[in-house]
């Protein structure tokens, strides 16, 4: 089925669907029955995944594919991560691919129709100690240097910023400085996934929720369908975007991806009125906080050290984090906290993801996004939709290669992954 | 700042069944810590001024609050087996670490790690939405309760009371012997939902019951002003004109449901079953859960009268000094469950019984 299916949004469709009440709106994607076969099957169906399907038939003009979700769409960590975006990495190779999904994320809004309320609040990363300070010097001028809007910021001015903030000498991890993205900023988690899938559906890519994939069929060392809990989908080519479980799905086509998944939390408190206009985050207290348009606090937690599929983590994580946000923010103390959850992040060794062909012809991997995913989606999809399209990755994520981890060529970006791997 | 208490039986919840739960158990030769929510405990026996029915095992003729002394008086004969924390929430169990998370007030943060916990946490007021229902002075029924009952503050002068079942009308009753006008009762079901006892008295003061309505919406400037209601059909459509009614407190007693979080969280097997009100564990006939060391007592086992959350926290209590090590008087265990057979008994207990039987286990493999 092809063809555009919903009309767009607009101040006129509102207009006359409210006269009549708001009926009559339609679902903003079809779910249609899987059909026999696709050219281009996406597993997993969060922000990267529905990103990749939608830029695969806009740019590419595919006209045969579906994503598959074991779940529910945009219930993996596209709704468990803190929304942060940013593009402040040290290696050109990451801070270019960071920065490419910035740019579609200024106009992302816009090109779907569908209010991503991405607002660019300026992202801070906070320095504890002198190696802080002088890590993110070296950062701000690499970012500079790739044309990255970045600057330093001493503790004074980071009080004029953020006027809640406790720079005092007192405070057991003093404040020095700041590096500032002020293009940075939050993004609304589920509007993502909506706006995607309604984008996607649009170009006619069907959309297939509780449908988990469980089985690959592999013949001469290529990729021909897929076995999955709603019957065997034969497929040309296969892109995996599933984070956590990557591992899960590579095993099934007998390969070992060199990621690690753990349980990374996250917690939002009860409302409060507008007191934090910016993103705060530090490594060396470890947590990273907004407010959200609610009036919660967003705050990411550590991740737990072990290996681990549950979707919860450890309550000492947990509780450092809450040390960490109150000796940042000591008026928080009092805060309480409304939900707390876990996600599974797949973490790669040099804290870069794999966007990458694979020995199996026809089958594609984009993960290894670790704890911050969520901030590349709309470049994560781009990229790897051109990477199933062409064969060829795209000169942005040529460099992500799954090669690169026995060639040696490891982009270290430990320092600006912000949560510690 | 963090502390660790550790414990031999921790009751959460010092209501009715987890009351007797701590009494049972520290009878038995347990130590065990009650961590309540509220500033004191006996949960809502302290808000009830009326005399209970039931049977006499179970205090029947005796007000609430008086019962709740009487809990605490066999609690205190105990001497120092049960410490019980007030002004203290549970906020989370995490099974693999084994350990409770809680709060006293807003400075205290605890770890609490018990051998066995009864989980007797109670219920959750149900509030249906209707347009302006978070202006000033719209209540819950159990928040009536307690400003009049526990500070003797009437919380207005003219009540539309939403709900027919036992608790509307046993609070409508009582705001009316403190001087309060009750404007009406409306109840969307086509008869009441309490006992009739409860019922008649309400008539014979002139209140009027209005059956098969429902509350359309609130209106007022900054405070609750009136309320429209409107008749409803079989099948809950509205029907008819709406009506306007004066009144300065809207009164919520649509229900309750059990609240059952931590046995979310201990990954305890839980059914949904409309009888007991809500999603609520399986428990064998000791009330164990499916979670080894965690049983369930009380309204947080399904809505039920206080006088069968006293029995189950009894029989909670009972087993899980048992689960101890300790020794127990055997024969109290079929005791317990003749008295809970007669308490739900007849008529009356013919929901409970049925939503019972749904989640009631032969036993837990090992």
């Amino acid at each position: 089925m092809s063809g555009i299916v919903n009309k767009d949004y607009s101040f006129w469709s509102l207009f006359t669907k409210g006269l009549r009440h708001h009926e009559g709106w339609e679902p903003a994607w079809r779910s249609p029955e899987p059909q026999k076969s696709y050219d281009f099957v996406i597993v997993g169906a969060g922000g990267h995944g529905l990103a990749t399907a939608y830029y695969l038939a806009k740019e590419h003009g595919a006209k045969s594919v579906v994503v598959l979700e074991k779940g529910y769409l945009g219930g993996g960590n596209t709704a468990r991560n803190t929304t942060i975006v940013r593009s402040n990495y040290l290696w050109d190779d990451a801070a270019l691919l960071y920065e490419h999904a910035l740019k579609l994320w200024e106009g992302l809004t816009q090109d779907l129709n569908f209010n991503v309320m991405f607002s660019q609040r300026g992202v801070f990363n906070l320095g504890h100690t002198l190696q802080d300070m002088r890590d993110i010097e070296r950062r701000v001028a690499s970012n500079n240097l790739n044309g990255i809007d970045a600057l330093v910021l001493d503790a004074r001015e980071v009080k004029e910023r953020i006027p809640l903030i406790d720079t005092s000498k007192r405070a057991r991890y003093p404040i020095l400085g700041a590096s500032l993205q002020p293009r940075g900023g939050v993004a609304r988690h589920d509007a993502v996934a909506w706006g995607f899938a309604r984008g996607a559906s649009k170009y006619g890519v069907d959309i297939i929720e509780n449908c988990e994939v469980v089985g690959m069929d592999i013949a001469d060392g290529r990729i021909k369908g897929l076995e999955t809990t709603r019957g065997y989908i034969g497929a040309s080519r296969v892109g995996c975007v599933a984070a956590g479980h990557s591992s899960v799905l590579a095993a099934m086509a007998g390969i070992r991806l060199p990621l690690e998944s753990h349980p990374l939390q996250a917690l939002v408190s009860e409302s409060m009125k507008p007191c934090l206009d910016t993103v705060v985050m530090s490594n060396a207290v470890h947590g990273y906080l907004s407010q959200s348009d609610k009036g919660e606090l967003v705050i990411g937690a550590g991740i737990d050290h072990f290996n681990s599929y549950a979707q919860r983590g450890s309550p000492h994580v947990i509780e450092h984090t809450a040390a960490a946000i109150i000796e940042m923010f000591p008026m928080f103390s009092r805060l309480r906290m409304n939900r707390q959850w876990g996600g599974i992040v797949d973490t790669a060794p040099d804290a870069c993801p794999i966007i990458s062909k694979t020995r199996v012809k026809g089958l594609y991997f984009n993960c290894g996004w670790g704890t911050g995913g969520f901030k590349a989606t709309p470049g994560s999809g781009h990229v790897f939709a051109h990477t199933l399209a062409h064969d060829e990755p795209h000169p942005l994520n040529a460099a992500f290669s799954l090669d690169r981890f026995w060639s040696g060529h490891l982009i270290d970006e430990h320092g600006a992954a912000g949560v510690a791997h | 700042m963090k502390k660790m208490i550790d414990t031999d039986l921790l009751v959460i919840g010092g209501g009715a069944a987890g009351l007797c739960a701590a009494a049972e158990a520290a009878g038995a030769g347990a130590r065990v810590t009650v961590i309540e929510s509220d500033l004191h405990a006996g949960g809502q026996l302290v808000k009830q001024t009326h005399k209970f029915f039931g049977s006499k095992d179970e205090y029947a003729g005796t007000r609430g609050f008086k019962i709740a002394d009487i809990l605490l008086d066999e609690i205190n004969s105990l001497g120092d087996k049960v410490e019980i924390r007030t002004n203290t929430t549970v906020t989370g169990y995490y099974p693999e670490e084994g350990f409770f998370t809680a709060m006293k007030g807003e400075e205290e943060y605890y770890r609490i790690k018990a051998k066995k916990t009864v989980v007797a946490t109670g219920a959750q007021e149900r509030l249906i939405p209707f347009p302006n229902n978070d202006l000033p002075g719209v209540y819950g029924a159990g928040a009536v309760q307690t400003l009049m009952n526990v500070y003797g503050v009437v919380p207005g002068k003219k009540v539309l009371m939403v709900g027919a079942g036992n608790i509307g009308l046993i609070v409508s009753y009582q705001l009316r012997q403190a001087g309060v006008e009750i404007a009406a009762v409306v109840e969307a079901m086509p008869k009441v939902g309490g006992y009739w006892v409860h019922a008649a008295k309400i008539r014979r003061l002139g209140i009027p019951i209005l059956l098969r309505h429902t509350i359309v919406e609130a209106f007022g400037d900054k405070v609750i002003e009136g309320a429209v209601i409107q008749e409803l059909d079989d099948k809950f459509s509205l029907i008819g004109e709406p009506r306007t009614i004066e009144c300065d407190v809207i009164c919520m007693a649509v229900g309750l449901t059990p609240t059952t979080e931590l046995f979310w969280q201990a990954d305890a097997r839980m059914l949904y079953c409309p009888q007991l009100c809500g999603h609520v564990p399986y428990r064998d006939e000791t009330m164990r859960t499916s979670h080894p060391d965690i049983w369930v007592a009380g309204d947080a086992s399904g809505i039920e009268e206080a006088s069968a959350a006293m029995v189950e926290g009894r029989i909670a209590g009972h087993s899980a000094a048992k689960a101890l090590g300790l020794p127990v008087r055997e024969e109290s265990f079929k005791e317990y469950w003749t008295r809970l057979d007669h308490l739900r008994a007849g008529e009356v207990g013919e929901k409970i019984r049925g939503g019972i039987c749904q989640v009631l286990v032969d036993g837990w493999e090992a």
